[in-house]
């Protein structure tokens, strides 16, 4: 009788983690580099009298981790390595502003002798860019802003730095009791206090923007109080070869925390994350693995 | 007072003098308006909606209630 053809397993399709309470999944992940499933075990010598080599040996433990290479990143995935699920967005037709808070000081953000409050400029809804601003306050009734980034700056109204402390005003904005003042080439206004005008040098405030869009997401990572990281279970499945062949790993229990976000210039963002897989007492396992080869490919 | 010129604006509380003339330099910029100010300027013609502001930044003396 001749050989079968060998067994072998050829690249990565996909890793789906799954809630192991409901079997839903949480997601999957396409874009992959690699996922490796390392088993090593430690062995227990035992050595005794004039033998150089071990009388017996031992399995003492052994370790279970997916070594996963990944180049995208979902929400889901957020929850699972970060520890928080992001809030998910609808739609802003219009882009949208958050709200003006104190940094230094309290005069900047005052509802009778401050900026009352900040928000989109109508009409000017193209030129709302994804920013994040500082508003200081240049005197006691006018303020100048500062953009964190300017990469966003072409949107609708191109707006620029006019100096290297990155300030965006070319000249310090009148903050006048009731009435708004648009923010040059933002799409946003600054809506002054209800009483007069009185804010201290030098106080500032922030807040940010979106642009018209689709979809956005915002999370807190790193809560002292707000951050866990699930359980879940995962199926890792491998490319399907030319003969049809495949194979699938389902790790019952896993546990995984931290996901760097690699960010390096011309290359796409490319993370490694550990995920330890666990004895699950329920399929008394630590994984399955199913493997088939059609009759047809 | 040579050289300063002073508008009586009547008031429901009654009436306050303003000194119109600029003690200081200042820029008011707010949307479309934007005026350039110099110390000495007659600011007369500046909307009366920004007198709070010139007052607050001393670029102009107010008057005493009559």
């Amino acid at each position: 009788m001749a050989l079968t053809q060998p067994r072998v397993y050829y690249g990565i399709h996909s890793f789906t983690p799954y809630n192991l309470v409901t079997g839903l999944p949480y997601g999957i992940i396409k874009v992959l580099q690699g996922s490796t499933v390392a088993l090593e075990a430690e062995q227990v010598d035992l050595m005794g009298g004039s033998s150089k080599y071990p009388w017996a040996s031992e399995e003492s433990t052994i370790s279970a981790d997916i070594s996963l290479k990944v180049g995208q990143y979902e929400n889901f995935m957020d929850e699972l390595f970060l520890g928080k699920a992001p809030t998910d967005n609808a739609a802003e037709t219009g882009g949208s502003v958050t709200t003006l808070t104190n940094k230094k000081g309290t005069s900047v953000k005052q509802a009778s002798t401050g900026i009352a409050s900040v928000g989109l400029k109508s009409g000017s809804s193209s030129a709302v860019k994804f920013g994040n601003y500082v508003v200081v306050a240049a005197s006691t009734t006018t303020v100048d802003v500062y953009a964190y980034t300017d990469v966003d700056f072409g949107r609708g109204a191109n707006a620029s730095y006019q100096n290297d402390a990155l300030k965006i005003t070319a000249t310090a904005l009148t903050i006048t009791s009731g009435a708004a003042v648009e923010i040059p080439n933002t799409g946003l206004e600054l809506t002054g206090g209800s009483g007069s005008i009185g804010m201290t040098a030098n106080d500032t405030a922030t807040f940010s923007s979106r642009p018209i869009n689709d979809d956005s997401a915002d999370v807190v990572v790193g809560s002292a109080v707000d951050t866990i990281f699930p359980e879940f279970g995962a199926i890792i499945v491998t490319q399907k070869l030319g003969n049809g062949q495949m194979l699938e790993m389902n790790a019952y229990r896993c546990k995984a925390a931290g996901m760097g976000h690699p960010f390096e210039m011309g290359a796409f963002s490319q993370t490694e994350i550990k995920v330890k897989m666990l004895y699950d007492s329920a399929q008394d396992g630590v994984f399955a693995k199913r493997w088939v080869k059609p009759s047809t490919a | 007072m040579s050289g300063v010129k002073k508008i009586k604006k009547s008031m429901e509380a009654g009436s306050v003098d303003l000194s119109l003339i600029a003690l200081r330099d200042f820029v008011i910029c707010q949307n479309a308006y934007l005026r350039e100010i110099k110390k000495g300027d007659d600011v007369s013609d500046v909307p009366e909606m920004y007198h709070q502001n010139l007052i607050a930044e001393g670029v102009i003396a107010q008057g005493k209630e009559k």
